[in-house]
């Protein structure tokens, strides 16, 4: 059994299987018959370092897969961008969190510093006080008279 | 086609479902309608901070800006009674030593609390508070002890657990809260001017309760501020998540127009003087008659600041702005003002002052003797009670109101002081022809120390009444001026020519002949008015209660100061020529040696300069600002 014959056995029992070449009906090539334009670029030599780039023919692509094409890359996009918030948001609160202990530390430093400052200038007032003299001048003391008979008002 | 049993199933499967979603709406219903507010507030305690921002009360300095009133940092050491937990002797023990208290103090506080303490009903408070007023130093030497103590464990070997228990002792067992007190340098220098303060009602800050600590303390005490924020596991805010913050802001400091040093020599002289004549009480001021400045105020008994509670209701009275007495025969200045005033007479004028006593318009008048007929200018030297009366008479009512009110009598004294009294005039329709023959020569009126002092200052500053001072400026915690008080002309109360009798007539009384002779200083020229009041009460007069006060202006010719001492009830004689007066000659001296006023009689002058030595005070000096001093 050759291979013409396993179609048979697929197909239905109408079909029959087609040859695989046609004969060539033309008799004369298609060129000898009808005149067509000749490519007149220039020959590249056959030791050019950069052979000629034949790009692949694409296929056109259809609506659904432009449609299908854009929401993915604009999901991907999406995402991207809510991942690339969230990081920063997470470096933000990091820094934030950072810089709030910080801050606590120096409140906290200051106030120390400011109640240090207020004890000792407390404490300079307090032995400014003891250490001044109450009377600094004494001129002259006058004897204090007792009462005598007969003073005036 | 479902079988039957399969249907049982789905719909008990559906049943249970819709069981399930309607009890988690009932949970939500509970947790976001029925229970909100409670929930609300559960969740604000635990991740909520808020709080009051408490403000440094300002200082109250004197002339030259040394500091008479401050506010000085202080802790309050508290416990915390989760970490202590079961370990109570140990921890009562430790603390007990740490902070010297007593160890069975400390136990039955922390058992107490543990046990019986339930604020609302509830569960047993954090902490308690152990000690109050620890200063800094203290404090810090006690939580840096803390940590080396081993609270009855054997460090060598030590279970994990232990060893967590004692990290937590060591490290959370006392912590401390911040407050204020009020630290008077100078005692009780100044205390029944400055007053005190204790804490708020509310618990936070400080309240001046007296003196001018009262009178000014909305500009003394500041502004509170406060914050809401947000705080950590540990309890720490986190100042970034602040939604409302209104920073403190800190009191004014207040300056006063008080001379220290001046105020410290006066002081000294009082209480001097209130020993040896075994008086009840005594006052002086001490004022700048150019610009109505108080330099010094002192009144005796005063009181400890730090101990108020301590001292007799009547101790915490300012004797010079919120006592009044009758001012006796100091007021026939009024009376001879009014008369010279109205040209009713003339200094060189004579009136009768009969043989010791008299009956004016109904009114039995004694003098002290028998004076005869004298010039106007004698009789208000030698205080004649008669010939006063008689010129009041012949004034009538209405002149002789007016020319107390004028000067200041009745009338708020224009300084703004807690519990200040304006003093008691009779109006002239009230009076009768009996008050207005003793209000002549100083009776039925009452008047401070103070006033009688504005009232020497006007006739010295040729009869114009300016504000009087005693607080020269207001100063912003970081220096800036927010006011400055200058003189503020009042109104004329007498015409310069009556002023300069009025003069006369006060040097006079120095002179010989008069009754303050004893006031006369060898170096420096002077006028007084004496004056000796009996004292009233709701019975009549007291027989041997007196009030006795001297009241001048030095140097004669150019005063420089007037100066106001008065003796509440002395026992050793009660005369003011001879109990006051000395005194007041004493007060005059110093107070001239120490504001660099210069002697002015000139066979004295040489000698006294000679004598002069003025030795400053540097500790005190050294504070001092620029101010020029008198």
């Amino acid at each position: 059994m050759n291979s013409r014959h396993l179609f048979s056995l697929y197909l239905e029992p109408s079909a029959r299987p087609q040859p695989r070449y046609r004969a060539i009906d033309p008799p004369r090539s298609p060129y000898l018959s009808q005149v067509r334009p000749v490519n007149l670029e220039p020959v590249r030599p056959a030791l050019d370092p950069e052979p000629p780039r034949l790009s692949p023919a694409s296929p056109a692509m259809g609506l659904v897969e432009k449609v299908s094409l854009c929401l993915m890359v604009f999901i991907a996009t999406a995402f991207g961008v809510y991942m690339a918030f969230g990081a920063g948001h997470l470096l933000g609160v990091r820094k934030e969190a950072v810089l709030a202990r910080d801050l606590h530390r120096a409140e906290v430093e200051l106030a120390a510093a400011n109640l240090a400052r207020r004890d000792l200038a407390a404490t300079l007032a307090d032995r400014l006080a003891r250490e001044s003299e109450p009377a600094a001048v004494r001129v002259v003391m006058a004897p204090v008279p007792t009462r005598r008979s007969g003073s005036r008002r | 086609m479902l079988r039957s049993s399969q249907y049982k199933l789905l719909v008990a499967i559906t049943l249970m479902m819709l069981g399930c979603f309607a009890c988690l709406g009932y949970h939500l219903y509970d947790l976001q309608v029925r229970r909100h507010l409670v929930l609300c507030r559960i969740a604000n305690d635990y991740t909520r901070a808020r709080a009051q921002l408490e403000p440094w009360r300002g200082e109250v300095r004197d002339r030259h800006g040394v500091k008479l009133a401050l506010s000085v940092p202080e802790k309050t050491v508290c416990l915390s009674l989760e970490v202590c937990g079961d370990d109570t002797e140990a921890v009562a023990s430790t603390c007990a030593m740490l902070l010297r208290l007593p160890c069975e103090r400390v136990r039955s506080a922390i058992l107490f609390a543990q046990h019986h303490l339930r604020p609302g009903g509830k569960a047993p408070p954090q902490s308690i508070e152990l000690k109050h007023h620890v200063s800094l130093e203290e404090w810090t030497a006690v939580a840096s002890a803390v940590r080396l103590e081993s609270f009855g464990y054997h460090l060598g070997k030590l279970a994990p657990k232990e060893e967590s228990k004692l990290f937590k002792l060591r490290h959370h067992l006392l912590s401390a809260t911040d407050s204020q007190a009020r630290l008077y340098p100078f005692g009780e220098t100044l205390a029944t001017l400055l007053g005190y303060c204790s804490p708020a009602d509310n618990g936070l800050g400080l309240e001046g309760n007296l003196g001018l600590e009262a009178t000014y303390n909305s500009v003394l005490a500041g502004t509170f501020g406060d914050y809401i924020s947000e705080k950590d596991a540990a309890g720490n805010e986190l100042p970034l998540q602040r939604s409302v913050y209104h920073p403190a802001t800190n009191g004014a400091h207040v300056q006063l127009t008080i001379d220290l040093p001046l105020q410290q020599m006066l002081e000294s002289e009082l209480a001097a003087a209130v020993t040896q004549s075994q008086a009840r009480a005594g006052c002086a001021v001490i004022m700048d008659p150019s610009t109505f400045e108080i330099l010094a105020m002192a009144g005796v008994p005063s009181f400890d600041p730090k101990k108020p509670m301590a001292s007799q209701p009547q101790d915490l009275d300012n004797q010079c702005m919120t006592v009044l007495r009758e001012p006796g025969s100091v007021a026939k200045m009024f009376t001879l003002a009014a008369a010279l005033e109205s040209k009713l007479v003339t200094l060189e004028k004579s009136v009768n002052c009969e043989n010791g006593q008299c009956l004016v318009a109904g009114v039995r008048v004694r003098d002290h003797a028998p004076l005869g007929v004298l010039t106007v200018k004698e009789a208000f030297a030698k205080s004649s009670n008669i010939g006063f009366a008689k010129i009041g008479a012949a004034l009538g009512p209405l002149r002789l109101y007016q020319c107390m009110t004028n000067f200041g009598l009745g009338q708020p004294s224009g300084i703004p002081f807690f519990g200040a009294t304006r003093g008691r005039v009779i109006a002239p329709t009230n009076k009768s022809m009996t008050d207005l023959t003793r209000a002549a020569f100083g009776q039925g009126i009452k008047t401070t120390q103070l006033q009688l002092a504005i009232a020497v200052s006007v006739i010295v500053n040729e009869g114009r009444l300016f504000r009087p001072l005693l607080v020269r400026q207001i100063e912003s915690p970081d220096g800036k001026i927010l006011r400055k008080f200058e003189p503020q002309f009042v109104r004329q109360v007498v015409s310069p020519a009556t002023a300069q009798q009025l003069r006369e007539a006060f040097k006079a009384v120095v002179a010989s002949g008069g009754t303050a002779t004893a006031a006369a200083s060898p170096q420096y020229s002077c006028g007084v008015k004496t004056g000796t009041a009996q004292k009233a009460d709701t019975n009549g007069y007291i027989v041997g209660a007196y009030y006795s006060s001297v009241i001048g202006f030095m140097p004669a010719e150019a005063p420089r100061l007037v100066i106001a001492v008065a003796l509440d009830e002395p026992r050793n004689g009660y005369y003011a020529g001879t109990v006051v007066a000395p005194w007041f000659r004493a007060i005059a001296e110093q107070s001239a040696a120490l504001l660099g006023i210069p002697p002015d009689k000139a066979v004295a002058a040489r000698a006294a300069r000679a004598r002069f030595e003025v030795r400053p005070t540097p500790s005190i000096h050294a504070a001092s600002t620029s101010t020029p001093r008198l």
